[in-house]
């Protein structure tokens, strides 16, 4: 008998540079998130759970739940923070939804960016042809020093980690110190990007800080009051940030208000064919891209360390894949795990050159009232970032822009037509880009 | 030490078994010079729990940063001994120091200035 043999001559099958395109087109017909903030008596399932609800609630003519056919559920380290591993079986249980396929999804921050990407290639096979997608993340239920150490997870444990003890604000620090030698940006920039994002926050009634950073001074003065301790009486909310009593450092530049916050939360989103969608809902919102792409940890890349190159790649594919270039898109959710991510995103994305993503952002080019907002929702600095519900918790938030249902949120000076939603894993590691249109 | 490609010349720290451009798997290993040049970091004030216990914190605090290694590789590293001098550009070199937390001994790989 012939024996079979391996590691022969390897041939390359060359393939002419493939663009990527969905099977077949599909849409978003529900979207929600579940109030973002500290909740004690509350676990990831209740979280899911009203998230779930919510979403529902937002199908304009009605699902019934029995037609959803599977489950993707993004979440990053329940096994850490709950104890508790194998999520997306109790999800679908929970939601009354078992024996339904049930996939938990894990890409660090970017795991529900990655269910999404799931659910949308789930239906756009032709194998189903509505799909529910969660993220979600119970942290607060931990000590603030175990909180670190699980975040720290995602990076490079061995380098970034043993080697360098560098965590996970030091190396998105370490990216600003290298920023600010080469395009000679400095705090004052990164400072306005976090008053910005309180500011929409402000504005967003599930956000974990509902206030601007003038209102979190205000009432820091008022408590100090209270207590009978001396009050600093800061002239604007910009000295406040520059305190280092009130903002103290805690990987240089980062300080305390440069983070986002440790959050407990859930996002839900549902998807179906778009051959499908006018039986949900007369505004349709179809998916136009999605990109994704991995990269090794900054630290080990020979760069100048003022980029993502993950974002860069996964925004390339995402323009091609979508027909439109950076200009076209009017609104954003970007991914601002620290305010210097913002700034690098801002970039990475194309929408400004490189090195003048910070200037932009002193000078109100990405605020509510500009061309093209980034982070209306308040970001994850203010909108909260439970690390597996963020990726669903931006692409909910572009949907209700682009259908009008954003609330007191809602974009009225441009016409939306389309959205982009940036989530990234990790220090870098992984990127999952979407562009959504309004038909 | 490190891993190099004998095809396309790429140098590896860590050491890795599979180049990232040629795809080689017959990796050989290679002895580093320890030089190189800072190309980000920072100072850190809220330690990981294994810093802490070496006695590291807010009135105590360590530098990292990304070290460009004169062979190639760039990798995240302590930096030593640099204090209010640290500045991205400049030249330093690999040595190996004693940290104790508690009982314990670690010997960590740190750059100071060249």
């Amino acid at each position: 008998m012939d024996r079979v043999r391996f590691g022969g001559d390897r041939k390359r099958i060359t393939m002419a540079k493939k663009k990527r395109k969905l099977g077949r087109g599909v849409a978003v017909i529900g979207g929600a998130m579940s109030r973002f903030g500290v909740f004690p008596d509350r676990g990831s399932r209740d979280l899911m759970a009203e998230a779930y609800t919510d979403a529902l609630d937002t199908v304009e003519k009605g699902l019934d739940p029995k037609d959803i056919e599977a489950l993707y559920i993004g979440n990053f380290c329940s096994e850490l923070f709950e104890g508790q591993s194998h999520l997306g079986h109790l999800v679908a249980d929970w939601l009354g939804l078992a024996p339904r396929p049930a996939t938990r999804v894990e890409g660090a921050c970017a795991s529900s960016g990655l269910a999404f990407r799931e659910g949308l290639l789930a239906i756009a096979s032709g194998m189903y042809d509505v799909v529910l997608v969660g993220g979600v993340e119970k942290m607060t239920n931990v000590s603030t020093e175990e909180v670190q150490e699980f975040l720290a997870v995602a990076s490079d444990v061995s380098m970034e980690g043993d080697q360098a003890a560098l965590t996970f604000p030091g190396i998105f620090a370490s990216l600003a110190s290298a920023y600010f030698e080469k395009y000679g940006a400095s705090r004052e920039h990164l400072l306005r990007v976090a008053v910005k994002n309180h500011e929409n926050g402000a504005l967003n009634p599930k956000a974990h800080f509902r206030a601007t950073l003038r209102e979190i001074m205000e009432k820091r003065k008022a408590k100090a009051r209270e207590r009978g301790k001396p009050v600093t009486d800061w002239a604007d909310e910009y000295e406040f940030l520059r305190d280092e009593r009130a903002n103290p450092a805690v990987a240089s530049p980062l300080h305390l208000y440069d983070c986002s916050p440790v959050t407990d939360g859930a996002a839900c989103m549902i998807l179906a064919a778009e051959e499908i969608a006018s039986n949900f809902t007369d505004n349709v919102v179809r998916v136009r891209a999605s990109s994704q792409a991995s990269a090794a940890p900054p630290a080990t890349l020979n760069s100048d360390h003022t980029a993502l190159p993950a974002v860069q790649s996964a925004a390339r594919g995402a323009f091609e894949m979508a027909g439109v270039v950076p200009g076209d898109i009017v609104l954003a959710e970007v991914h601002d795990c620290f305010t210097m991510a913002e700034i690098i995103a801002i970039e990475d994305l194309g929408f400004f050159e490189p090195g003048k993503g910070a200037a932009a952002s002193l000078e109100g080019q990405t605020s509510r009232q500009s061309r093209r907002p980034i982070n209306v929702s308040g970001g994850l600095k203010a909108k909260g970032h439970p690390v597996g519900a963020t990726g669903l918790a931006q692409l909910q938030e572009v949907w209700h822009q682009l259908r009008g249902s954003a609330g007191e949120r809602q974009l009225r000076h441009q016409d939306l037509r389309l959205g982009l939603t940036h989530n990234v894993g990790g220090t870098g590691g992984t990127c999952i880009i979407h562009i959504l249109e309004r038909a | 030490m490190a891993s190099r490609c004998p095809d396309s010349g790429k140098i590896y720290v860590p050491p890795r078994p599979i180049c990232q451009d040629s795809q080689s798997r017959n990796m050989e290993w290679v002895e580093l010079s320890g030089k190189g040049t800072l190309t980000a970091f920072t100072s850190i004030a809220v330690p990981p729990v294994a810093m802490a216990r070496r006695g590291y914190g807010r009135d105590k605090p360590y530098v990292s940063g990304f070290v460009a290694l004169k062979e190639g590789p760039t990798i995240p590293a302590r930096i030593d001994g640099a204090a209010k001098s640290v500045r991205v550009g400049m030249a330093l070199e690999a040595a190996f120091v004693e940290e104790s937390a508690g009982e314990e001994k670690h010997l960590t790989l740190v750059f100071r200035p060249a």
